[in-house]
């Protein structure tokens, strides 16, 4: 009986489980735009964890038995341990789990990603009412962030089967639902807890089991609606057009020999320093555009207007980030992976290079200009990197070495904003005044970048010795 | 036909909670837009 089957009818056909893979296998004629919304749902719910911060303060508040308009600095650096956990679950469990996603097939990984999540969301509620920071972190950190890491590379090797003419279009769809899972998580939960709160009780305990009801209503129906093309099933019409030598490989590498090649630690350093440059700008950018252009003020109408116009220009990066996502990856279609992260990295250095005159001349409209289309890119990084695998691996286990891959994703999250806060931070010591302090972090992200180009130029085709004979 | 409707309906369904939340974002981002904001890059610090 082949893996996965568990039931067998009498004429020995086996008949294969509704999650097995076997069972999402598209019959002839399927119309292949029905995998990329069933892609996007799942990854607008797990791309919820950019929104977390929306519940920092409530969790602080409740957990300790704290006023929530007093002082809860302190209170809400121990609860943001949920994000970060979060995200290194993510990274781990993407890599780890890669090969058994592969196997398994997109529905039970999305249905496995479902059960982590949005139960993760629950035991983070249940947290919050019993006042157990532990559990929150346990819950939304460690299970939730495990339900991220599959959910996150699911779909990928299905669309990227599904869409050999343009793998980067089709995965950057999902990932732009990941990106656009902040733009939906993080005011719905503020909505909810405006509704739920009364007296002591800010509302976050509801507010996570309403999230993880209606979550569940939108992974479940992508886990039903994924299907996987049949085997060498091609786009009608399509041939594909592989010049030999060229950056578009035919030929497959399984993950256990892709990571020994040099390709993929020049990939990893590609996306880790692509990602390293823009994370703590966007981790900043609130308070980052305030000191530069609003200066400080102690009057509380003053501060709360700042504070505005602070966020604003966060969420206006967060749209870049998220519509970057697809139109870089469908550019990328056009004109190649190595051109397009070579357009990320020199545009970027050379854009960041510009906010610090954007500074000094007080122009807080090219200040933005500049500083969403460099988030842009940093989105678009996200979204072309699986097709840039595509290539140099093929689409055999493309999943699987994405999911190693997202490690370096992990590590751009822990330096990135080191780099830039410890920069900042000393700069502000060393007596430069606030407004000015962040113009050497950009120089410092363009060097980043530089790093990533090189990397990227040092991309050639995997020695055909790794190939799946 | 049928399954033109349910194709629609499939994209719908995720167009719509991404649309409510773009807006919100850009809802968000309008005081960024504002005479307070205009009016420090005329009186640079």
């Amino acid at each position: 009986m082949p893996q996965g089957s568990s039931i067998t009818e009498g004429n020995d056909t086996p008949v294969p489980h509704f999650l097995d893979r076997a069972a999402t296998v598209a019959p002839l004629g399927f119309n292949r735009w029905f995998v990329p919304p069933a892609a996007i749902a799942a990854h607008m719910c797990i791309g919820q964890v950019y929104g977390f911060s929306v519940f920092n303060k409530p969790m602080a508040a409740e957990i300790f038995n704290k006023p929530l308009t007093g002082n809860l600095a302190a209170e809400i650096s121990q609860v943001q341990w949920a994000y970060s956990i979060a995200l290194i679950m993510l990274g781990l469990s993407a890599a780890v789990f890669g090969k058994w996603v592969e196997r398994s097939g997109p529905r039970k990984t999305i249905v496995i990603s479902w059960l982590c999540f949005c139960g993760g969301l629950l035991l983070g509620a249940l947290g919050v009412r019993l006042k157990s920071l532990p559990l929150v972190l346990f819950g939304y950190g460690f299970v939730g962030g495990i339900g991220m890491g599959l959910g996150y590379i699911a779909p990928v090797s299905t669309l990227v089967k599904w869409f050999p003419d343009r793998p980067g279009m089709a995965t950057g769809m999902a990932i732009m639902g990941f990106g656009g899972g902040a733009l939906i998580g993080s005011p719905l939960a503020q909505m909810l807890m405006d509704f739920f709160k009364a007296d002591a009780d800010t509302g976050a305990t509801h507010t996570l089991v309403i999230m993880a009801l209606i979550y569940s209503g939108f992974m479940l129906a992508g886990a039903a609606l994924v299907r996987v093309p049949a085997e060498g099933w091609t786009p009608p019409g399509w041939k594909p057009s592989v010049k030999i030598g060229g950056m578009i490989s035919a030929h497959s590498v399984p993950v256990d020999s892709a990571w020994k090649t040099p390709q993929f630690w020049f990939l990893w350093l590609v996306l880790c320093m692509n990602v390293s440059a823009g994370i703590g700008v966007l981790g900043r950018a609130s308070d980052m555009f305030q000191d530069m252009f609003l200066g400080s003020s102690t009057d509380a109408a003053q501060i709360r207007a700042t504070a505005a116009i602070g966020a604003g220009f966060a969420g206006l990066l967060s749209i870049f980030n998220m519509g970057g996502r697809f139109v870089w990856s469908s550019v990328s279609d056009k004109i190649g992976r190595k051109r397009v992260y070579g357009i990320y990295f020199i545009l970027g250095a050379v854009l960041y290079a510009l906010l610090p005159w954007a500074q000094q001349t007080q122009s807080p409209v090219a200040f933005v200009a500049l500083a969403a289309v460099i988030i842009s890119m940093y989105g678009g990084g996200f979204a072309t990197i699986p097709a840039y695998l595509k290539d140099m691996f093929g689409s055999y286990q493309v999943g699987a070495i994405h999911g190693r891959l997202i490690t370096a994703w992990s590590m751009a999250a822990v330096i990135g904003p080191l780099l830039l806060n410890k920069l900042y931070a000393s700069r502000v010591a060393a007596g430069v005044p606030k407004a000015e302090a962040y113009n050497g972090t950009f120089y410092l992200m363009g060097g980043l970048l530089a790093v990533g180009l090189v990397a990227n130029l040092l991309v050639r085709p995997v020695d055909s010795r790794h190939h799946v004979k | 036909m049928k399954n033109t409707v349910k194709l629609a309906l499939l994209w719908l369904l995720v167009a719509v909670p991404l649309g409510w939340g773009i807006a919100k974002s850009v809802q968000k981002s309008l005081p960024l837009f504002s005479d307070r904001t205009r009016a420090s890059a005329v009186s640079p610090k």
